[in-house]
């Protein structure tokens, strides 16, 4: 806490003074000044790291890099410079980081779309296996939710008329090349269960269209704001899609109980990940101060209780979560 | 009445002495972001994230805010004075702005802007105060298939408002459509004219466009001219707006103020088409259209209010419904989540002193902006006098940092240079950049939501008509379309009766 007041303290003497390009500097300033004593072995991190986000800032990736930066950073001792670089679906950001030097100095946050689908559906000079797998920061189910003034009341309903009317009811997924997109076409494939999938950009757009009645039903992924929603009653949950009922939804059906066994993978993975050929003291260091800060209350009140899996996985077990969505999705999105 | 014991709770946030120092930073730091072309709030709020949740989560939000709307004044300035669009909204600025500029009427131009500014964003603030819940539900309403009916107003706007021939309008703005289709289909997330480029996969952004085809190529055009012929068209006549300029622009003011308001609660593309739909009206409602153009002060004050009361309106959809309608605001959602604050329908509730603190730190925001900008204005204009040579060095430099500092990507530095010189051959040619620039913002929202109605439809046309909205516009649309039509058929008719009577009278 005393370290919060004293940046507290830097931030208003600082930021008067500036304007323009001056903010540069301010960032490094009041982050290093939170710097803790602790140096890690092998001398790394020596120098900031630069930690890029492969989507728009503002977001949940935003929010979850952030949060973990500045815990890493009060670790590790060294400025995590979190970096926004949109583009092309996570794409341009997963090629940069891909090609830069496996020093543990550029790492990313590594998610389902950008990582595993992007590749997959364009021609892209990078592919799951061109990355280092660090350890997870949070994952988020995604849910199928209704609103309140849905004729469906619940999962049953929804899909028994779907059921009746193929290709009729419209469901907002957020984008083409998301698990929840690809979730949608399995049901169809497998179940036989036609939904027309509209791809939307981002949970603000999603929500619009289903407060305003332009959609039968999202399948969003879930978020404080769409927990919010739930709370507030304007949502109603009717599915997820987690392997098992999240904890925080218990009345609230897995796709899988429905019928839908297969249907368990549209789950976000937000992991730390750095290029291909990273060495092994580098991985661990980080590994075990994101451990750490997976348990940092700090940490897990920005992002949110629930995302933050109470089990740490490492960079064994994250490896293993992308290579298995590679499997399960390459003969989907081959054919393309 | 309740929503003035609420004000009064909010001002009451607002004067505490380190709010009212984050609402002076906040509109400081937007101002000189704007004024430098290519820097944008976007990547401001960006770099300043980690830092806001160290701070109290209502100071934050009213800094940021500060930030956002401090940057809509500093916009104007290199519009009026360079001709350099810092952002979507100050396109239309550039139309009348800059030739004001070449007349020797910046500071007027700089002056009825900042007013405009302030009187947009004060009548859209008490807006927010009184109506903000009503209007809320109007961004709701708007889907997928209202949203086509808009983007179809907006091309017909803007290839109606150019200078030259309708004919070179046109052709810009299908020009401006392609150019919006580069990158991933909104919809399958496939690659589309990438030629193997990674970097076109994301797209050509915008900032990098406008400011490669009217700065760049402003800057290289003016950079041919000789030294003795800048001096003479630089020359300033005065500095304040005369009591005419006033005139003229007070109607302009109130109805873009109201403009604005209205439509700056749409998400997307809200700013610039309200600057647009302000441009066009005054434009429509002119005794002499054909003045503007060519440095009609109405053709400024109207954009300029209408830009600003829609940025501020833009916070509607944001406070009352979580849902953030640009890029900035999206951050600023993010700044509150990472103070623990979800935004949404519950946040007037549950944290009445943010809600009602960051309005009434609007208010007092944009009192300081105007003390702030119009002493600023005689500074400003000076700039004009430095010599064209190592001012358009200075601006090139600032513009190649600010675009690169949007992606974090050398590859937009480039695309700004290209379009630079294909923005110089524009000038040579008699073509104008703003119809290209507009549509290419106009077009991907045109396209993903046609796409989406045309999905949510089962491919059939009749959503536009069961829309409300989208009937309504398009209803309009074909209304005034034949009228303009017949009206002109008769005219060439009466020109044509007119002709034959007087060659039957030789």
């Amino acid at each position: 806490m005393t370290m919060r007041s004293a940046l507290k303290k830097n931030t208003v003497v600082f930021l008067p003074a500036l304007a323009g390009l001056a903010m540069m500097g301010l960032v490094g300033c009041s982050a290093s000044g939170s710097a803790g004593a602790q140096e890690a072995e092998g001398g790394y991190p020596s120098k900031p790291v630069t930690f890029v986000v492969p989507f728009a800032a503002g977001g949940p990736s935003t929010v979850t890099a952030l949060a973990f930066a500045s815990c890493l950073e009060a670790g590790l001792g060294q400025t995590f410079v979190v970096e926004n670089q949109p583009g092309g679906s996570g794409g341009l950001a997963m090629q940069d980081v891909s090609s830069a030097k496996p020093d543990g100095y550029t790492l990313t946050l590594g998610t389902n779309g950008p990582l595993v689908m992007n590749p997959m559906i364009n021609e892209l000079n990078y592919s799951i296996k061109d990355f280092t797998s660090v350890g997870v920061m949070a994952q988020m189910p995604t849910v199928l939710v209704v609103g309140e003034d849905s004729p469906y009341e619940s999962a049953d309903d929804f899909f028994a008329a779907a059921d009746k009317n193929p290709g009729k009811l419209s469901v907002a997924v957020p984008g083409a090349t998301t698990s929840a997109a690809i979730e949608l076409q399995r049901l169809y494939e497998e179940y036989d269960i036609e939904v027309i999938a509209v791809p939307a950009v981002g949970n603000a757009e999603m929500t619009t269209s289903l407060l305003g009645g332009h959609v039968d039903a999202l399948f969003i992924t879930d978020h404080q704001d769409v927990q919010s929603r739930i709370d507030k009653g304007s949502f109603v949950p009717l599915a997820v899609s987690s392997p098992e009922r999240a904890d925080w939804y218990p009345d609230v059906p897995t796709l899988a109980e429905l019928g839908f066994t297969e249907l368990v993978n549209a789950v976000s993975v937000f992991g730390v990940m750095g290029p291909k050929g990273m060495p092994d003291p580098i991985v661990s260091t980080l590994e075990s101060e994101l451990k750490t800060c997976s348990e940092d209350a700090t940490v897990i009140d920005q992002i949110g209780e629930m995302f933050v899996p109470a089990e740490f996985s490492g960079a064994a077990a994250l490896d293993e979560v992308f290579a298995d969505m590679q499997r399960l999705y390459e003969p989907i999105l081959g054919q393309e | 009445m309740d929503a003035f014991n609420n004000l009064g709770l909010g001002f009451s946030v607002a004067f505490e002495p380190m709010n009212l120092l984050f609402v002076f930073v906040g509109v400081v730091i937007g101002t000189a972001i704007g004024v430098l072309p290519g820097l944008g709030p976007t990547a401001t709020i960006a770099l300043l994230l980690p830092i806001t949740y160290t701070m109290d989560a209502t100071s934050a939000v009213i800094m940021l805010a500060g930030i956002y709307y401090g940057s809509m004044y500093g916009g104007t300035i290199t519009s009026v004075l360079l001709r350099i669009p810092g952002e979507a909204a100050s396109v239309v600025t550039t139309f009348d702005g800059y030739q004001m500029t070449k007349q020797g009427r910046a500071g007027p131009a700089l002056g009825i802007s900042a007013i405009g500014s302030f009187i947009g964003g004060t009548v859209a603030i008490i807006g927010l105060t009184f109506l903000a819940p009503l209007l809320a539900q109007v961004a709701v309403a708007v889907g997928p298939a209202s949203y086509v009916a808009i983007m179809v107003l907006g091309l017909f706007l803007v290839t109606s408002l150019g200078t030259g021939s309708t004919m070179k309008s046109l052709c810009m703005a299908a020009i401006g459509l392609l150019l919006s289709t580069v990158g991933q289909d909104p919809i399958t997330g496939t690659a589309r004219f990438t030629f193997g480029i990674p970097s076109l996969l994301g797209g050509f952004d915008f900032v990098a466009i406008a400011m490669g085809l009217f700065g760049v190529g402003q800057l290289l055009h003016s950079l041919e001219r000789t030294e003795k012929a800048q001096a003479i068209t630089t020359k300033i006549k005065n500095i304040w707006p005369s009591r005419k300029d006033f005139r003229d622009s007070s109607g302009a003011i109130a109805r873009g103020s109201l403009l604005g308001f209205v439509i700056g609660v749409l998400p997307g593309g809200g700013g610039v088409i309200s600057s647009l739909a302000s441009y066009a009206l005054e434009k429509r409602r002119a005794k002499d259209p054909s003045r503007f153009g060519k440095g009609a002060i109405e053709g400024v004050a109207g954009p300029e209010t209408a830009n600003n009361a829609s940025s501020t309106s833009a916070f509607i959809p944001l406070l009352i419904l979580g849902i953030p309608s640009n890029v900035v605001l999206a951050m600023l959602y993010g700044a509150l989540l990472l103070q623990g604050i979800t935004p949404g329908p519950s946040l007037i509730e549950d944290r009445p002193d943010i809600f009602w603190g960051v309005i009434a730190s609007m208010y007092i925001g944009n009192v300081m902006l105007v003390i702030l900008n119009i002493p600023l204005i005689g500074i400003f204009i000076q700039m004009l006098r430095v010599r064209t040579g190592i001012l358009a060095t200075f601006a090139l430099m600032v513009v190649m940092v600010g675009v690169y500092s949007i992606n974090n990507n050398p590859f937009d530095m480039w695309v700004v240079l290209i379009f630079g010189v294909f923005g110089w051959i524009m000038i040579k040619t008699g073509f104008d950049p703003g119809p290209l620039v507009l549509a290419f913002i106009l077009g991907p929202i045109l396209e993903r939501s046609f796409r989406q109605s045309m999905l949510i439809s089962d491919g059939s046309f009749g959503i536009f008509v069961t829309d409300p909205i989208s009937a309504t516009i398009f209803g309009a649309l074909a209304v005034s379309l034949t009228y303009s039509f017949i009206s002109r058929r008769r005219r060439v008719k009466a020109a044509q009766t007119l002709s034959r009577v007087s060659v039957d009278a030789k």
